[in-house]
C-alpha cells in the first residue's frame, strides 16, 4: 500500500510533466501560426478600408478566420453609412455564411462568437441561423441569439422566445430584462401579456414589469398597483412593483405607494420612498418625514431624497425635521439639505 | 548494537502513518479541487470579448462603489486613482479612503483633483475611526475622498462602505491594478443571479516584472526575482485551483481584500470587516456564510477566474516571511473565532468542506509537515521504519506536490492562456518542480512563525515595504 502511494505519485507527476511538455510544444507551434495570421490581418486591413471590391482578389488564400474576425471588428468600430458599407463588404466576402457554418462547431466559444457576429447581419438566412441557435444546449448562446433576434428589424413573437429559452420553467437573470426591453419598445402588448400570465414564474413576470416600466407606458399602472396591493408584505416582488411604479411615474400609483411607505418591509419602504419622490406625491410628505427617523439608513436616505424631489413643501418638511426631529431624523435632514446646498 | 524494543518500532510506524495520512487527505482535497476547477473553467460563459460583455450587461449592470484604502501612498496614488477612474463600467464611483496617512497622500489628491470639502449624508452602521472630512472633485464626479483617522485597512474599508451609496461595493488595495474590464466581468454573478449572490472574488496575479503604465499592465512578463517567480505559481494554485474549486463546491472561505465585490447590505448585516484580526478578508466571508446559513437563505459566494487584478509581490525573504506569517495568523484567528462552525451540521458544507480545508491546510498542515521533516528521515535512518514509509512520505510532500502545481499550470494553459510566451510555461514548470525543494520548507517555517505569533497573541501587520511597479 505504501509503495503504491509512491508509485502513484510518480506516475501522476510524470504524466503531468509529459502533458505540460506537449502543451509547451503546441504553444510554440501556435505562436508561429498566430504570427502568420497577424501578418495576414495587417495585409487585409488596407484592402477592406480601401473599399475597392476589385481588390478582393488579393484576399484569396487568406485564412477564413482572419477575414471573418477583421470584417466583424471593422463593423463594430463604426456607425451609420460606414457600418452599412462594411456589412455589404462582409456579405460579399461570405462572412455570414462562414458564421452560419461556425454555429455548428463543437466549441462553445466558436458558436458564441458566431452568434455575436450574426447579430450584425439582418438578412433572412442569418435570422434563420439565429432561430436555430435558440435550440442550442448552452443557455448563454440561446440568450445571445434571442437578444440578437430582438434587436433585428423582423423579430419573432415574444411568446416563442419565452418558450424556446425555457423561461416558463427556469429562474431568470437580469439579462431577461434586457431582452424584454427590446420587445417593450416595439411590442409592449406582448410584454404586457407576460406580466398578466400567472402561469409564468414570478421572476419572469417581474422582469417584464421592469422592462415595461422603462418605457413609461401608463397602461400598466392599474395592474401593477393591484399586484402591489396584493403582494405579501415581506415578499421579494413588492419592492420591485413599487420600483416599477416609480419608474413609470404616474400619480395613479398613489394608493400602492402610500401603502408601501407604511410597510414593515425595509426594501418596500425604500422603493416606496423612491417612487413617492419620482411621482412627486405631495400627500406622502408626512409619511416621508416620519421615515427620516427609521432605523435603517437606506430608508432615511431615500425618504430625504424624496422630500427634496417634492420641491418647496418637501424642503419645508426637511427643515422642520432638521430642527425638531429626533436624533436620526435631524441628522438625515440637515445632512441632505447641506449636501444639496440648501440653507437649513 | 543495542536492540530496540518492539513498541518503539510500532510507535515510529504510527507517527509516520499519521503524517502520511494527513498529507494524503490534503492531496485528495487538492485533487477534488482541481477536478471541480476544471469543470468550472469548462462551463464558464463563452463570451470572452469586452465588447460582448458591454453589449449584454451595460443596461442592467448594478452601480458599484470601489473602496480603495490608502495609507502613505503619495507616490502612486494619482496613477492608481486615474486607472480606477478609467475602468470600463457603466455606473461606478471611486471612494479613496485616506487612512490617516503620515505622508502627503491627502494633499496630493486634493491638489491634483482640486477637491473641495463637502457634506455627504452617509451610513454609520459600521464602526470605524472618526472621519475628519469628505471631499469631492467637481470635475471628476465619480471620485470621492474620505479623510479619516488611522485605524488600519479593515477600519478604512468600513468607512468607505459606510460612505458608499451603491448596492455593490468593490474593495481593493490602493496599489491593486485592475484590468479595464475587471468590474464588468466580476459583476456578472450579481447580474445573472441577483437574488442569491452576496460576494464575488476575482483573480490576483503578480505584476512584478510586467510593464506598467498609467496604472495598467501593458505587457505581462514573468518576474526575474526567484521569490516573486515562485509566488506566480503559488497564486495560480491558490486562485485557479483552490478558490475556483471551492467556489464550484460552494465552500469558498476567502475573497481577497485586494479585489472583491460584496453586496453592501450583506456586509453591513454582518458588521463589516473586523479590525481585530489580520485575516479580515477571510473573516468577512466566514461571517457572511454564518449569517446566510443561520437565516437559512439561499446564497452564493463566487470566485470567477477572469476578472484579473495585479499586485506587487514581496521580493525578499524577510518581507515575504512576514506576509506568510501574517496570513497564517489570520487563518488561525478566523478558525478560532468561528470554531463552532467546524464540522457543525448546521453549517452544512461550510462546516465540513470549507472548515475542513482550513483545518487540514492552515491549522494542522504546517505542524504536521514540519513534524514529518523532523521525524520521518531520522526514524528511517535509525531503522525504525522501512524504506516504504520514507517513500510514501516523500510522495505526499514532493511528487504529489509537483503533480498539483503542474496540473494547475496545465489548467491555466488549456483554459485561460494568460501566459504570453511558450518560454514562460517552461520557466513556470521548472519553478513548479523546484519550489518543492527548499522554498516549500521555508514557507512552512514562516507559517510556524505565524502559529507562534498567534499563540503569543501578536497584533498588527508588520512591515510591508513595496518596491513599486516597473513603470515604463
Amino acid at each position: 500500500m505504501l509503495r503504491l502511494i509512491w508509485d502513484l505519485s510518480l506516475l501522476l507527476a510524470g504524466l503531468a510533466l509529459v502533458v505540460m511538455v506537449s502543451l509547451v510544444v503546441l504553444r510554440a507551434l501556435s505562436t508561429s501560426s498566430r504570427k502568420r495570421l497577424l501578418a495576414a490581418r495587417r495585409r487585409l486591413a488596407p484592402l477592406l478600408l480601401d473599399g475597392d471590391s476589385a481588390a478582393y482578389g488579393d484576399i484569396d488564400g487568406m485564412a477564413d478566420s482572419v477575414v471573418t474576425e477583421l470584417t466583424l471588428d471593422l463593423i463594430q468600430l463604426v456607425r451609420g453609412a460606414e457600418r452599412t458599407q462594411f456589412i455589404v463588404k462582409a456579405t460579399e466576402l461570405g462572412v455570414p455564411e462562414r458564421l452560419r457554418r461556425q454555429l455548428r462547431s463543437v466549441s462553445r466559444r466558436r458558436r458564441a462568437a458566431a452568434v455575436q457576429g450574426l447579430a450584425l447581419f439582418d438578412d433572412a438566412a442569418s435570422r434563420g441561423a439565429l432561430m436555430d441557435a435558440l435550440g442550442d444546449h448552452d443557455d448563454d448562446i440561446k440568450l445571445a441569439a434571442a437578444l440578437a433576434l430582438a434587436r433585428g428589424e423582423t423579430r419573432p413573437g415574444l411568446d416563442e422566445i419565452v418558450a424556446r429559452l425555457g423561461l416558463r420553467d427556469e429562474r431568470s437573470s437580469l439579462l431577461t430584462i434586457t431582452l424584454f426591453r427590446h420587445y417593450a419598445d416595439y411590442a409592449p402588448d406582448e410584454v404586457q401579456e407576460l406580466v398578466l400570465d400567472l402561469d409564468l414564474p414570478l421572476s419572469v413576470r417581474l422582469a417584464a414589469i421592469e422592462a415595461l416600466a422603462n418605457t413609461g407606458d401608463y397602461r400598466l399602472v392599474p395592474a401593477i398597483v393591484e399586484l402591489g396591493l396584493r403582494a405579501p408584505e415581506h415578499s421579494e416582488e413588492l419592492p420591485r412593483y413599487l420600483h416599477a411604479l416609480g419608474r413609470i411615474g404616474h400619480p395613479a400609483a398613489r394608493e400602492a405607494v402610500l401603502a408601501g411607505l407604511a410597510s414593515s418591509s425595509m426594501p418596500a419602504r425604500v422603493a416606496a420612498a423612491g417612487a413617492a419622490g419620482r411621482i412627486a406625491l405631495l400627500e406622502s410628505a408626512e409619511q416621508l418625514t416620519g421615515l427620516l427617523g427609521a432605523p435603517e439608513w437606506w430608508v432615511r436616505f431615500r425618504a430625504a431624497e424624496a422630500l427634496l424631489q417634492l420641491g418647496g413643501p418637501g424642503i419645508a418638511h426637511l427643515r422642520g425635521a432638521a430642527e425638531h426631529g429626533g436624533e436620526l431624523a435631524r441628522e438625515a435632514a440637515a445632512a441632505m439639505l447641506a449636501e444639496r446646498g440648501i440653507a437649513p | 548494537m543495542m536492540e530496540m524494543p518492539s513498541w518503539l518500532f510500532r510507535a515510529a510506524e504510527i507517527v509516520t502513518l499519521l503524517v502520511i495520512a494527513c498529507g494524503l487527505v490534503q492531496i485528495l482535497f487538492y485533487i477534488v479541487q482541481l477536478l471541480f476547477a476544471a469543470l468550472a473553467l469548462h462551463r464558464r460563459p463563452a463570451y470572452a470579448s469586452t465588447s460582448a460583455l458591454w453589449d449584454r450587461f451595460a443596461d442592467i449592470a448594478p452601480s458599484i462603489a470601489i473602496v480603495a484604502p490608502a495609507y502613505n501612498e503619495e507616490l502612486s496614488i494619482i496613477e492608481s486613482v486615474e486607472a480606477l477612474l478609467a475602468l470600463h463600467y457603466p455606473d461606478f464611483e471611486v471612494i479613496v479612503v485616506n487612512d490617516g496617512s503620515k505622508d502627503k497622500t491627502l494633499r496630493v489628491l486634493i491638489d491634483h483633483y482640486s477637491m473641495r470639502p463637502v457634506t455627504r449624508y452617509h451610513d454609520r452602521a459600521l464602526v470605524h475611526r472618526p472621519i475628519r472630512q469628505l471631499y469631492a472633485a467637481p470635475e471628476r464626479p465619480r471620485l470621492w475622498l474620505v479623510d479619516k483617522e488611522n485605524g488600519g485597512k479593515a477600519d478604512a474599508m468600513n468607512a468607505g462602505i459606510n460612505v458608499a451609496r451603491t448596492p455593490i461595493v468593490c474593495v481593493i488595495d490602493a496599489d491593486t491594478l485592475l484590468e479595464p474590464d475587471a468590474l464588468m466581468r466580476a459583476a456578472r454573478p450579481f447580474i445573472e443571479d441577483p437574488a442569491r449572490t452576496v460576494a464575488v472574488g476575482g483573480t490576483i496575479r503578480i505584476a512584478n516584472g510586467c510593464r506598467v503604465e498609467g496604472g495598467r499592465v501593458l505587457e505581462a512578463h514573468l518576474p526575474r526575482n526567484f521569490f516573486a517567480l515562485v509566488q506566480v505559481v503559488e497564486y495560480l494554485r491558490a486562485f485557479l485551483m483552490a478558490r475556483l474549486g471551492l467556489s464550484e463546491l460552494q465552500s469558498l472561505m476567502i475573497i481577497s481584500g485586494a479585489f472583491g465585490l460584496f453586496r453592501r447590505n450583506s456586509v453591513i448585516d454582518v458588521g463589516g470587516f473586523s479590525a481585530d484580526t489580520v485575516g479580515e478578508d477571510m473573516e468577512l466571508v466566514v461571517k457572511l456564510h454564518r449569517r446566510m446559513r443561520d437565516l437559512k437563505r439561499p446564497y452564493r459566494v463566487v470566485y470567477i477566474p477572469e476578472p484579473v487584478s495585479w499586485t506587487e509581490a514581496p521580493e525578499t525573504a524577510a518581507i515575504l516571511g512576514n506576509q506568510r506569517a501574517r496570513w497564517q495568523r489570520g487563518s488561525l484567528e478566523t478558525f478560532r473565532t468561528h470554531k463552532d462552525m467546524f464540522l457543525n451540521p448546521r453549517y452544512g458544507r461550510i462546516g465540513f468542506l470549507g472548515f475542513g480545508q482550513v483545518f487540514l491546510v492552515d491549522v494542522i498542515g504546517p505542524l504536521v509537515e514540519v513534524a514529518g521533516y523532523l521525524l520521518v528521515p531520522p526514524l528511517w535512518m535509525l531503522g525504525l521504519i522501512s524504506v516504504d514509509y520514507l517513500l510514501a512520505f516523500l510522495a505526499v510532500i514532493f511528487t504529489f506536490g509537483i503533480f498539483i502545481s503542474v496540473a494547475t499550470l496545465i489548467l491555466e494553459e488549456v483554459q485561460l492562456r494568460r501566459l504570453p510566451r511558450a518560454r514562460d510555461l517552461v520557466i513556470l514548470t521548472a519553478v513548479a518542480v523546484l519550489e518543492n525543494f527548499g522554498y516549500r520548507q521555508l514557507n512552512n517555517f514562516w507559517r510556524l512563525r505565524g502559529w507562534w505569533q498567534f499563540l503569543r497573541k501578536k497584533q498588527g501587520w508588520g512591515k510591508m515595504v513595496r518596491k513599486g511597479f516597473q513603470r515604463s
